[in-house]
């Protein structure tokens, strides 16, 4: 299996990863694609701004649209709402969140994943994402407003 | 001059672009009723991006920079105890938003 390489920022405590090959939304999610397929999460500066997670609710649905709300995550901090990146019928959520969301905080590009689907307008999508050196590039201004603070 | 300088001339730069779009033509944002809010400030406390101000006058909060605020970002809400702050429809503003995409491409 290939390994994932990372674009990495060190900012004071944290590191913050940033993985090659994989596509961002502003709204700090991301979407690996994989042919048809899309595994969706939250990036490593969200979960890291949000501090530990303590719970993620899905919403209901079979048929998510980019820009629409995913999920609602709550941490020790904050209450939020996830947006979707991409398009696509929902193949499945991440379940073992339900009992341990603290996965998204630990791995947000591996185990803390959160839904898959089967992708229905990707080309549409990807005109609205960032590659993975352009999102880098955002999240360190990301980083100076919102962790600096 | 530009069209985001005729807009806001005094806009920060970081706030100016939202994906290679004018920020300023995107209508997210939220909007306070003032009926209900009580001052507390938590949507203030909450926001990094100095969207809210507290008035001290009226003791309340207004939103000063509107344009500061994150697209799709609405978690502000959830500070609020009165259920005081709105956004807009995602489905009205996403529509606008792809229309921008057609004049502004992407990266």
């Amino acid at each position: 299996m290939k390994s994932v390489e990372y674009f990495e920022l060190n900012f004071d405590k944290f590191k913050l990863q940033v993985p090659k090959g994989y596509w961002f939304a502003g709204y700090d999610t991301w979407a690996k694609i994989e042919g048809d397929f899309a595994t969706v999460g939250m990036t490593d500066f969200l979960q890291t701004k949000m501090g530990d997670i303590v719970f993620f609710s899905p919403v209901e649905g079979e048929q998510l649209e980019q820009d629409d709300i995913l999920g609602t995550v709550e941490s020790i901090k904050a209450t939020i709402e996830l947006t979707m990146p991409v398009t696509g019928k929902v193949l499945e959520f991440n379940t073992n969140l339900s009992d341990h969301p603290e996965l998204i905080s630990q791995d947000p590009y591996g185990n803390g994943w959160i839904v898959k689907v089967d992708l229905s307008d990707w080309e549409s999508d990807k005109a609205m994402l960032l590659p993975a050196d352009k999102y880098f590039q955002l999240m360190q201004d990301k980083v100076k407003n919102a962790l600096a603070a | 001059m530009s069209l985001q300088d005729d807009l806001l001339p005094d806009l920060e730069e970081r706030y100016q672009v939202y994906l290679g779009m004018p920020r300023q033509l995107i209508p997210w944002y939220p909007t306070i009723d003032e009926e209900k809010c009580i001052g507390c400030k938590k949507c203030k406390d909450f926001c990094h991006d100095t969207v809210y101000a507290y008035v001290p006058e009226t003791k309340k909060v207004v939103v000063a920079d509107r344009w500061h605020c994150q697209v799709y970002c609405q978690s502000c809400t959830h500070a609020c105890p009165k259920d005081a702050i709105t956004f807009p429809e995602r489905s009205e503003v996403k529509a606008v938003i792809r229309d921008l995409r057609q004049k502004y491409p992407a990266y």
